[in-house]
């Protein structure tokens, strides 16, 4: 077939109204990055809370030493579970749901560049997450002893020697990992080839930079991942000797490309949040983004230096005096694009005429929380100081400072910015605001306590520990279902919002700026068919 | 089209394609295959089945998935604007193999450069007895692992240099072809591909064959079976892929698809071919060679 | 809340948050200078 058409014949069929199967059939099949996008976000709220309820119950064990609700191994199961389900089936779907709604609003395209394998990227989080935690229940029929019990980095050689559960986790991180090279290829694919006419890369919304670059890292580093734990599953059952000193090879060399994805993976769950952050600043102090293109090059920086700092993470493990320096000097580096970032929000805020509705609150919020982590970050990050607080509770509240209120917080910032955009009616304020007050205070009880107990020495990932760390695990758990149950007004402003409520005008916020906004709340099923033109 | 697209690119609205099943099944094929696989390998009955199953279900998608995709293409819905989206897509699809490849080759290094060294080292450096008589030179099974004989370069992996070279060859002068349309040299080119690539891993075969029987170089050859197998195999795999893919290709230019303007496809499968080359020319230099 | 504000508004919160930013950074420079006179037992 060799004909040079004018006329297009297989333009009939495409973008015609809104003719999609009905029911259940709509979000099976949609190629539609509003459809889909509402699908990864429903399902990390889904796992918010199951990986939610699973940490309470490690937290109901804590209240007090010794073993009063379940066996260790259980314990050890539902901390790694845990961990996998908030990084894995949480906040990174939850930062792709943002990126399938909002890229092509804000960059003015008609959808994802690859419709379809975004489908299929959503889609193969739900078996993802049932092989997760399918172990669970198979337990309970006898069969296997339960989930993986490693933690979430499974470190050989216990995973190595670990039951059925590691079997499951390994092809669960696969089928994740699969998906996430789909999403990058087509966050990558849609923001170079399908921004509207005049968008050059320098005019590019943020929140698609935050996204770019986490794409790149997510193409360089999951493979890497997959690698590791492929080598894993045949040292478990087709004899090799990857991670085996008998057969020269080493369980060290899996921390090393465990942490070599481990590592940039911390900032891929971050890198969207940066992204959206400087929008929400600037829309509520009502000025005009601070510093655009430091933070650009804050994001490149970040990235870069991100895949080359990842023997932090095992500083004890015994490694030559060189290596160490090095490991440390080029972690505390991050600071500094980091500080950059910081430096940005904050300006983007100076001598604004700042008004805190919800979005605004945990903009702030995540920026002195966010703080703290990058702080005792540096503090982790000296070798000599690490000897000390490595494995200890110490590490679990930075990276709950990181994750948490740097992560979690900061898609609750997005969720609240963006929602009446979405839905096209206002989220309850004043619920928002209780949400936000208690989300702080009980974040703060429950992690503050354990930075303390890991200086004092409580290692992290034992069910029981020594009496006199009593008062803080007690406040520390207190504070945690209080955390936890503060989460639900969370999800039922979202409901009712979804439900009803003031109708939000198209700009939504007096201070927006961007493509987004000039569509009207919610946007039609397909917008921007014909390009805006951006000048 | 009004006034104003004028100022765009862009003459034509881009094709976003019709809802489609295919995705799901597609994800269900792969968890069913997944679930049938660790059956397997914890030794219950079913597994086998169960991944039988999977495999069924993920080649019915491939199928009807890459056939509607063909069926449009062939109807003329896609042009310049989504063309470039596969052709982004391709390369960073590529990009995410050469990472899950560079894992291989990065434990590799470490085993042959820190911990196979250190195992030998161990009476000097730590002072411990265990395993006294281990030197750490490499080719290297560890102190425990089963005694092998490695795999020499210049014998079946040198051929397979040539063939898998000369296969980068013919599929370029396949595409010249096509640019030129010229019709027979195409078909021939990329059949000669094929076919290079299918005696490749006729050899490839026989070389494992020779290696487990006469050789003692199995998968549980320590540090020097483990990473010769996996970077290996994995490679021989995406060879397999390529190939199947290139005979797809070829069933379509004998069909007369493809024009000199619009092939991605075409090209996007030798893009592919080729980077499976270049990790060979470095598994034979860095595997057999050195 | 979404609040339209009127011009003597803007101006009013613009000198708020830049007074708001004085208070903030004179707190950090106290603890910080505070901190110094904290000697370690
Ligand atoms: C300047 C910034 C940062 C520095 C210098 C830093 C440094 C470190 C170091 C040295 C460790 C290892 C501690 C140990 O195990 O002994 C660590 C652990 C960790 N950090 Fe950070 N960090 C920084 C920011 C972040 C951010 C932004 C995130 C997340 C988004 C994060 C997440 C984590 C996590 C998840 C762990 C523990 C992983 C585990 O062992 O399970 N960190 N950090
Ligand atoms: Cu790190």
């Amino acid at each position: 077939m060799s004909v040079a058409t004018t006329t297009v014949p297989g333009h009939a069929g495409e973008h015609h109204g809104e003719h999609h199967p009905a029911g259940i059939l709509r979000w099976l099949t949609t190629t539609n990055h509003k459809d889909i996008g509402t699908m990864y976000l429903t399902f990390a709220l889904t796992m918010f809370f199951v990986g939610g309820a699973m940490i309470l119950a490690v937290r109901a064990e804590l209240w007090q030493p010794g073993l009063q609700l379940m066996k260790p191994e259980f314990f050890n199961q539902l901390i790694g579970i845990h961990a996998l389900v908030m990084i894995f089936a949480a906040l990174m779907p939850a930062a792709t749901g943002f990126a399938n709604w909002q890229i092509p609003l804000m960059i003015g395209a008609p959808d994802m560049a690859l419709p379809r394998v975004n489908n299929w990227g959503f889609w193969l989080l739900p078996p993802a997450a049932i092989l997760l935690t399918l172990p669970f229940t198979l337990a309970l029929f006898g069969i296997g002893d339960g989930a993986l019990a490693t933690g979430w980095t499974f470190y050989a050689p216990l995973s190595v020697q670990g039951g059925l559960g590691v079997d499951f986790a390994i092809f669960a991180v696969h089928i994740l990992g699969v998906s996430s090279i789909l999403g990058s290829i087509n966050i990558i694919v849609t923001i170079f080839n399908m921004r509207a006419p005049g968008m050059t890369m320098m005019k590019l919304p943020l929140f698609a930079w935050g996204w770019l670059i986490t794409a790149f890292l997510l193409i360089a580093t999951i493979p890497v991942l997959a690698g590791a734990v492929t080598m894993l599953l045949t040292d478990r059952h087709f004899g090799t000797h990857f991670f085996d000193a008998a057969g020269g090879g080493d369980p060290i060399l899996f921390q090393h490309l465990f942490w070599f994805f481990g590592h940039p993976e911390v900032y891929i769950l971050l890198l969207p949040v940066w992204g959206l952050m400087p929008h929400v600043l600037a829309t509520f102090s009502r000025k005009p983004i601070y510093g655009y293109k430091a933070q650009v090059y804050g994001f490149i920086g970040i990235g870069v230096l991100s895949v080359i700092v990842w023997a932090h993470h095992f500083f004890t493990v015994g490694m030559p005096v060189p290596a160490l320096i090095y490991f440390m000097f080029s972690t505390m580096a991050i600071s500094l694009p980091l500080a950059v970032l910081f430096f940005c929000w904050i300006a983007t805020m100076w001598k604004g005429a700042m008004s805190f509705e919800t979005p605004m609150l945990f903009a702030t919020g995540f920026i002195v929380l966010f703080g703290i982590a990058g702080l005792t970050g540096l503090v982790l990050a000296d070798v000599a100081a690490d000897a000390q607080y490595h494995h200890s509770y110490f590490v679990v509240a930075h990276f709950h400072y990181a994750l948490f209120a740097g992560g979690i917080m900061g898609v609750m910032t997005g969720v609240y910015y963006w929602l009446p955009k979405w839905t096209g009616h206002m989220y309850d304020e004043k619920l928002g605001k209780w949400h936000f007050w208690l989300t702080v205070v009980s974040f703060n009880l429950t992690f503050i306590p354990q930075f303390f107990l890991g200086l004092a020495g409580m290692p992290r990932r034992i069910p029981d520990y020594a009496l006199q760390f009593t008062e803080f695990n007690m406040i520390s758990t207190v504070a945690a279902f209080i955390l936890g149950l503060s989460q639900l007004l969370f999800a039922y402003n979202i409901w009712k919002c979804v439900k009803g409520g003031p109708k939000a005008s198209d700009k939504v916020w007096e201070g927006a700026e961007g493509l987004e906004w000039q569509l009207p709340s919610p946007p039609p099923y397909h917008s921007w068919e014909t390009q805006p033109v951006v000048k | 089209m009004t006034e104003s697209m004028a100022a765009q690119p862009h003459s034509h609205h881009y094709h976003v394609p019709q809802p489609s099943l295919y995705p799901f099944i597609l994800s269900g094929g792969m968890f069913t295959l997944a679930l049938g696989f660790i059956l397997k390998m914890n030794g219950f009955a079913p597994g086998p089945w169960v991944m039988l199953g999977g495999v069924g279900i993920i080649l019915y998608v491939l199928f009807g998935w890459f056939g509607k995709v063909i069926g449009e293409s062939q109807a003329g819905a896609y042009r310049d604007w989504e063309d470039k989206s596969f052709r982004y897509g391709m390369v960073w699809f590529i990009a995410s193999e050469v990472a899950f490849f560079a894992a291989f080759f990065g434990a590799l290094f470490y085993v042959r450069t820190i911990s196979v060294p250190e195992l030998g080292n161990m009476v000097s450096a730590h002072g411990t007895t265990l395993w006294p008589d281990f030197t750490g030179a490499w080719p290297s099974a560890g102190p425990k692992g089963a005694q092998f004989t490695p795999m020499g370069a210049w014998g079946i992996p040198a051929l397979n240099t040539a063939l898998l070279l000369s296969s980068g060859v013919t599929v370029t002068w396949a595409h010249w072809a096509l640019l030129k349309n010229k019709r027979t040299q195409l078909n021939l080119g990329l059949a000669a591909t094929v076919l290079l690539g299918a005696t490749f891993l006729g050899f490839q075969a026989y070389e494992y064959y020779h290696a487990y029987h006469e050789l003692g170089l199995t998968l549980g050859a320590g540090a020097y079976g483990a990473t010769f197998y996996m970077l290996t195999g994995f490679h021989g795999f995406h060879v397999t892929l390529g190939a199947i893919m290139l005979t797809v290709i070829l069933g379509r230019t004998l069909k007369g698809h493809f024009t000199p303007e619009r092939h991605f496809a075409f090209e996007g499968v030798a893009w592919y071919w080729h980077f499976v080359d270049v990790v060979w020319l470095l598994l034979f230099v860095l595997v057999y060679w050195l | 809340m979404n609040a339209n504000f009127t011009e003597a508004e803007l101006a009013q919160r613009r000198t708020a948050s830049r007074r708001m930013a004085w208070l903030i950074g004179a707190v950090v420079l106290a603890i910080y200078i505070i901190g110094f006179f904290f000697k370690r037992g």
